[in-house]
């Protein structure tokens, strides 16, 4: 009977282990302290599947995110969130040049290679997290981070797809870091 | 709707009729099912317009692409609710029909019928849409126009990689150009290399990628742009990079990295880099051929999806058309078959007996018709049950009344049905015949002269009349038991019941011994008052005229008739006073009873009288077996004495034409009838009673003696009744001889002078 129980939460969370592929990693994250404000740098490891990467050279566009989250932790309750900021980047390949395009915020680069691309997809430098006015006297700031194919932006024939389908679920687990205080 | 209005109408002195129970439409289950219909009804909208959404979306529709995952969310849920709502109507049908409800099997019927007829259509439209979607998506692409797209890029490619040779080579002659040109002197010269070459921008920088000078058409732009490390460290080793590019503002660009060479191998090297501008044309065409091939490659890898998606809504079209059209032929049967439910549950109601069941009329059609009829009828059988229970009522309350009357009538009445059963009987009928009436209700009257054999000789008499099919007669019964004899007048007469249809025989008959033995008495009686009147008087005047003749004529006549004329005055005198004595004797009898109780006690007066007849009889034995400890009785104890000289008279004299005689007088104590008694028994072992005279032994004039006057026993008779007592003669049953019984009530402080019990009319 015990063991009846203990079996549907272990089933939940191969099923959620399963849902999130490991396609995504997230190497380093880490974050310092400049004049501007609070400066991020994270790297992030790719190992697009095989489906996937018919599909990138196929034209279907990419859209990767990363997911940044700061909170304030409180003693006796959970933390209190006080910003949500996310990076997004389209990757895409243009058969005429035969390039991998990368775009995003902070601008458009291009690649003969894909890992290339990736490796440059992957690299975030300097990202500009909190500025000065939004520093707050909190004490312990945790920061969180994460990376995911979002999947919400396939064409529309491959959503039902990727809901269902390992291989679309490219997400990294939440990647935790702390925030010191200047 | 008459039928409706009708209904609240009470008539007046029915008893009030319970509230008349709605069932229809109007019912908290109608309004359920509103509900449940306005639901269903936004639900099938929601879902229609969803999957429109979902099909636009699908088509690449911008407007509705971010709500393409939601939607197909929320028709699924849809769906789901849609199975849901179909599931629990089928549960709860299915329940209805394995309880047998009413209006459950028109239902399934119905159901089957609207889901056959729906579903069949949408099945075969489906069957043929999935047929021509396969065939129109696998129509889209055609090996022509994919190897037309990638010629068609190919060709693009062939005409930008021969300009990018040019392009190449140019900036190599630039490059040779730059590097006779000393670095102070290259931001000078910059604008006409740039010139020259027709490039749109042209930088000279170091090959860790310092730059030192550089040139733009682009006067607004003053930031040159530069290439990214790998092209760098491509160009570091030595070759040449050459590529097609997007820039951010001049579109198509064709940029180059050449190194620049260097004469002196100590220098540090520098390398140029330049941007061409391709044609706005080229650039265009290059622009859609792109767009084309992409758009082509990836409706091409998508197309299995494309076909699963559209296979996906249709699907879910179909799966909506279907659960809409079964759970809309669940409403459309229930509703159908609510009137005709309604009307089976009415009939059940109507059926237990409950005629104040209310339809609601559904509408003007056939079954509001049938409906309203409904209703008509209900009212119309609780109406007539109205009256029937008025009746029925008025008929209870005359049973009652006649029940009451019967109860209080002295004389017994009882009803036989037409298989002579004791169908009904008075309490009166009971006492009469001194069974418990109420046992016998429901016997035959054999069975009751079997279980009662005293009553034999009345079954007979009443089942004589009734085989003889007597209409209507009359007869005196008499019975014998042992309280001695009971005669019954009984007069019966045959009625049919109306009601029943059946033939019943009433029979009413009255004990009347006691008033026979009255009217005996009454008139032996008034009979002995005038024998004692018309004798007594000329008697005296006999006696007196005989004495008289004998003393005058007794002197005068001759001797031989002295004598005579002695012996027949004598005689006349001596008869004379015989007759006075018989004239006292009827005197007595007839004379009214002048009552001088006292507390009696009754074995000592017994063993007085014993005691004067031991002494007066010695040859005959006389025992005494008294019970002691008796209640004094109240009694006038010389009128007793003078009843137990009479008995032992009688037996004496019975005993003397027999050789022995035994006399036994016993006392004891008995309760009949809720009454305590003293019964005494004489016993003798004389010749015993004839059997021709034992039912009249009491009655005057009754006597086997020859100088007896017949009025011993009837005087015995007459004083133990005036003492409320109760006198028997039989034979004994073990022996010869007879034996007297005597039962005197017992009444402790009370006067003798009381009403006549009950047993006592049936005293002999």
């Amino acid at each position: 009977m015990r063991g009846r129980f203990l079996a549907l939460p272990t089933l939940f969370l191969w099923l959620c282990a399963g849902a999130a592929a490991e396609g995504l990693t997230v190497e380093r994250v880490s974050g310092r302290w400049a004049e501007t404000g609070y400066l991020l740098d994270a790297r992030v490891k790719f190992e697009l599947d095989d489906d996937v990467l018919e599909a990138l050279n196929h034209g279907v566009d990419l859209n990767i995110a990363f997911l940044v989250r700061v909170k304030a932790e409180r003693r006796w309750l959970w933390g209190r969130l006080d910003k949500r900021d996310a990076i997004n980047f389209k990757l895409g390949r243009r058969p005429l040049s035969n390039v991998y395009v990368v775009s995003g915020s902070t601008g458009r680069r291009q690649f003969d290679e894909l890992g290339n691309a990736l490796k440059y997809l992957g690299t975030i430098d300097d990202h500009l997290l909190l500025d000065n006015a939004e520093l707050n006297n909190e004490q312990h700031l945790t920061g969180l981070f994460r990376a995911r194919l979002n999947v919400d932006n396939l064409p529309p024939p491959l959503r039902p797809v990727s809901f269902i389908s390992n291989k679309w679920q490219l997400s990294s687990p939440w990647r935790q870091w702390t925030i010191r205080q200047p | 709707m008459a039928a409706v209005d009708h209904q609240a109408t009470m008539t007046r002195g029915t008893p009030p009729r319970p509230a008349a129970r709605a069932v229809g439409p109007g019912s908290p289950e109608g309004g359920a099912r509103r509900a449940m219909l306005a639901i269903g009804a936004l639900l099938f909208c929601f879902m229609l317009a969803s999957l429109l959404i979902m099909s636009k979306a699908l088509q690449n529709s911008a407007q509705f692409d971010q709500l393409y995952s939601g939607l197909l969310i929320f028709n699924a849920l849809g769906l789901l609710i849609l199975v849901t709502l179909i599931a629990v109507n089928l549960h709860s049908l299915i329940r209805q029909t394995r309880q047998k409800a009413a209006g459950a099997r028109l239902t399934v019927r119905l159901v089957a019928m609207f889901v056959i007829l729906a579903v069949t259509p949408v099945l075969i439209l489906y069957y043929f849409s999935l047929d021509f979607l396969h065939r129109g998506i696998d129509s889209w692409f055609d090996l022509r126009v994919e190897q037309a797209l990638d010629d068609s890029l190919n060709l693009s490619r062939l005409a930008l990689d021969g300009r990018m040779k040019e392009i190449l080579k140019q900036s190599e002659k630039i490059a040779e150009e730059i590097a006779m040109t000393d670095d102070a002197l290259i931001p000078l010269e910059i604008d006409r290399f740039r010139a020259r070459s027709g490039a749109g921008e042209l930088t000279v920088m170091g090959k860790q990628g310092a730059i030192i000078a550089s040139s733009s058409a682009d006067t607004e732009n003053f930031v040159p742009d530069s290439p990214d490390e790998t092209v760098l460290f491509q160009v570091q080793q030595g070759n040449s990079y050459i590529g097609l590019d997007t820039t951010k503002n001049a579109g198509l660009s064709i940029r180059v990295v050449v190194n620049v060479p260097e004469p002196d191998l100590n220098a540090g090297g520098r390398i140029i880099h330049a941007l061409y501008p391709v044609a706005q044309k080229v650039n265009e065409l290059a622009d859609s051929v792109q767009s084309a091939f992409v758009q082509y490659q990836e409706l091409s890898y998508l197309r299995e999806q494309i076909k699963l998606s559209f296979i996906l809504i249709l699907t879910m079209v179909l799966l909506f058309s279907i659960f809409s059209a079964v759970w809309a032929a669940f409403y459309s049967a229930r509703k159908l078959a609510a009137p005709i439910r309604d009307l089976a549950e009415g009939t059940k109601s109507v059926a237990k007996g409950d005629y104040h069941t209310k339809l609601l009329v559904p509408g003007n059609d056939e079954l509001g018709f049938l409906v309203a009829s409904f209703n008509d009828m209900t009212r119309k059988l609780a109406s007539a049950r109205d009256v029937a229970r008025q009746s029925q009522n008025e008929a209870e309350a005359q049973h009652k009344y006649l029940e009451a009357v019967l109860g209080r009538l002295s004389s017994g009445v009882l009803v036989l049905d037409s298989e002579k059963r004791l169908r009904t009987a008075n309490i009166s009928c009971g006492e009469i015949l001194g069974v418990e009436i109420n046992q016998l209700t429901g016997l035959s009257l054999s069975r009751i002269g079997q279980r009662y054999p005293r009553l034999e000789k009345l079954r007979q008499r009443f089942q004589a009349h009734l085989d003889a099919g007597d209409a209507d007669w009359g007869e005196q019964v008499a019975l014998f038991g042992a309280s001695g004899r009971q005669i019954l007048m009984c007069r019966g007469t045959s009625i049919v019941l109306a009601r029943e249809e059946v033939s019943v025989h009433v029979i009413v008959f009255d004990d009347i011994t006691a008033l026979l033995q009255g009217q005996r008495d009454a008139a032996w009686s008034e009979m002995a008052r005038r024998l004692a009147h018309e004798i007594k008087n000329p008697l005296t005047p006999i006696q007196l005229a005989a004495e008289r003749l004998q003393h005058k004529y007794h002197r005068a006549s001759p001797e031989d008739r002295e004598e005579m004329l002695d012996r027949l005055t004598t005689t006349i005198v001596n008869q004379v006073e015989t007759m006075k004595a018989m004239v006292n004797t009827f005197s007595e009898y007839a004379r009214p009873p002048v009552m001088a109780p006292e507390r009696v006690d009754l074995n000592l007066l017994i063993e007085e009288v014993a005691e004067l007849y031991k002494s007066a009889a010695p040859a005959v034995s006389i025992t005494l077996d008294l019970k002691q400890d008796l209640p004094p009785i109240n009694a006038d104890p010389r009128k007793l004495r003078q009843v137990f000289n009479n008995l032992l008279n009688n037996a004496l004299e019975a005993g003397r034409r027999a050789e022995s005689m035994a006399l036994s007088i016993s006392t004891s104590r008995v309760s009949e009838s809720a009454m305590d008694y003293i019964e005494t028994r004489i016993r003798d072992s004389g010749e015993g009673i004839s059997e021709d005279i034992i039912a009249t032994l009491f009655e005057p004039y009754v006597t086997t003696r020859r100088q007896g006057t017949g009025l011993g026993l009837a005087i015995v008779k007459k004083t133990v009744e005036e003492h409320g007592g109760q006198v028997l003669a039989n034979n004994n049953a073990d022996g010869p001889g007879a034996c007297l019984t005597i039962r005197l009530p017992i009444f402790e402080g009370r006067s003798v002078a009381r009403p006549e019990p009950a047993w006592r009319r049936n005293a002999v």
